[in-house]
């Protein structure tokens, strides 16, 4: 069985600690961006299978990295999964475009929340 | 009242208080959703089975250093808020030795440093430095400068106090390594926390650190470097030794 790649994009050191624990038990090869220049450059060598980000970054927010991601050939359609504490502020948000495909709250969300999400969008692919 | 304000019974004051949905309110839930998602994570980190004593030792400081900086901020904002309701434009100043300020903060924000793999440094400084101002008030904005600068910099890299005299004022600053932020999000941070709108978010800090500035006479402001920035505040030296 291959070994999934997972990038993480979270500019919180703690929070992307916990991710990263999370996904590394449970076998995922895991990947963390700590800014969306850092992650645009792990793209091209890393190859995830999904992407997991933070939408509030340092300065800037992930969507100009979504929207680089949904510019290439290569990498439109890697799924994406965004995990924040303004999940009820974008809900609404038509963000299919940007290869979206679900959206975890910080603020509710469950130890093992993570993963079930990242099952759900690799089978659904 | 307005659709969306609601009022709140404080027993211990005998009094109603009228909350009002303003871009205040809506700011400092902001801020402190982030802090408290990151306490309740760690905290069902650590309660699972299996952890190691040492993952479980990491999720308690980090949760212990987490809700401090909750708490500095809603303290931050209390005192911004008493000090309007009591319409304290300015403070009462006193000579405030700011060398050994800097010796204090830096001490205070040892435990976040070790936690976060930074490390703080304090100027050598011939002479002294004292300034005129509000010492609490001077504590706070440098806390808040370095907490950020501990949270937000690069790993493993070093967060500098700075000390300099300018134009009859003493100016200390706090450079950190993290990413820079362009003019407008500055300008933006400032401009609209704590009291006129909704901050980026580590605006509000920005917005509460030109406040209690401004209080003692004095003005904040930011330098950008090729791999960090510094933001300082400036604040009336005193003539007192000149004077002897």
């Amino acid at each position: 069985m291959s070994i999934i790649k997972v990038l993480l994009l979270e500019d919180d050191r703690w929070q992307a600690d916990l991710y990263e624990s999370q996904l590394k038990s449970e076998g995922y090869q895991v990947q963390v961006a700590s800014s969306p220049h850092d992650a645009v450059m792990m793209m091209d060598d890393f190859s995830p299978s999904v992407v997991i980000a933070d939408v509030l970054l340092k300065g800037n927010t992930v969507f100009p990295f979504l929207h680089e991601l949904a510019s290439y050939e290569d990498t439109w359609n890697v799924p994406v999964i965004l995990i924040t504490t303004e999940a009820e502020m974008i809900s609404g948000t038509n963000l299919t475009q940007y290869g979206v495909v679900r959206v975890l709250d910080k603020s509710t969300m469950g130890v093992d929340d993570i993963i079930t999400a990242t099952r759900r969008v690799l089978n659904e692919g | 009242m307005k659709r969306g304000d609601f009022s709140v019974n404080d027993s211990r004051l005998g009094r109603s208080t009228e909350i009002g949905l303003t871009p205040e309110v809506a700011a400092l839930a902001h801020e402190l959703k982030t802090p408290l998602s990151l306490i309740r994570q760690l905290a069902l980190f650590a309660n699972q089975d299996g952890l190691s004593e040492v993952q479980l030792q990491q999720s308690l400081e980090r949760i212990t250093a987490t809700t401090d900086r909750a708490v500095r901020l809603v303290g931050d904002l209390t005192k911004v808020f008493s000090m309007k309701d009591s319409e304290l434009v300015t403070v009462d100043t006193e000579p405030v030795n700011v060398a050994s300020l800097c010796e204090e903060v830096a001490h205070e924000l040892w435990p976040l440093c070790v936690a976060n793999d930074k490390q703080i440094e304090i100027p050598s400084v011939r002479g002294p430095f004292i300034a005129v101002g509000h010492r609490e008030l001077l504590r706070r904005v440098l806390i808040n400068y370095a907490d950020n600068a501990i949270k937000y910099s690069d790993d493993e890299s070093v967060v500098r106090f700075s000390l300099s005299r300018k134009s009859g004022n003493i100016r200390v600053g706090v450079r950190d390594s993290g990413p820079i932020l362009s003019r407008s999000d500055i300008s933006r941070s400032v401009k609209s926390a704590p009291l006129t709108g909704r901050p980026l978010s580590s605006g509000l800090g920005l917005g509460i650190a030109e406040y209690f500035a401004k209080c003692m006479q004095g003005e904040t402001g930011s330098i950008r470097h090729k791999d960090g920035m510094t933001f300082y505040v400036s604040i009336p030296s005193s003539e007192q030794l000149s004077l002897l």
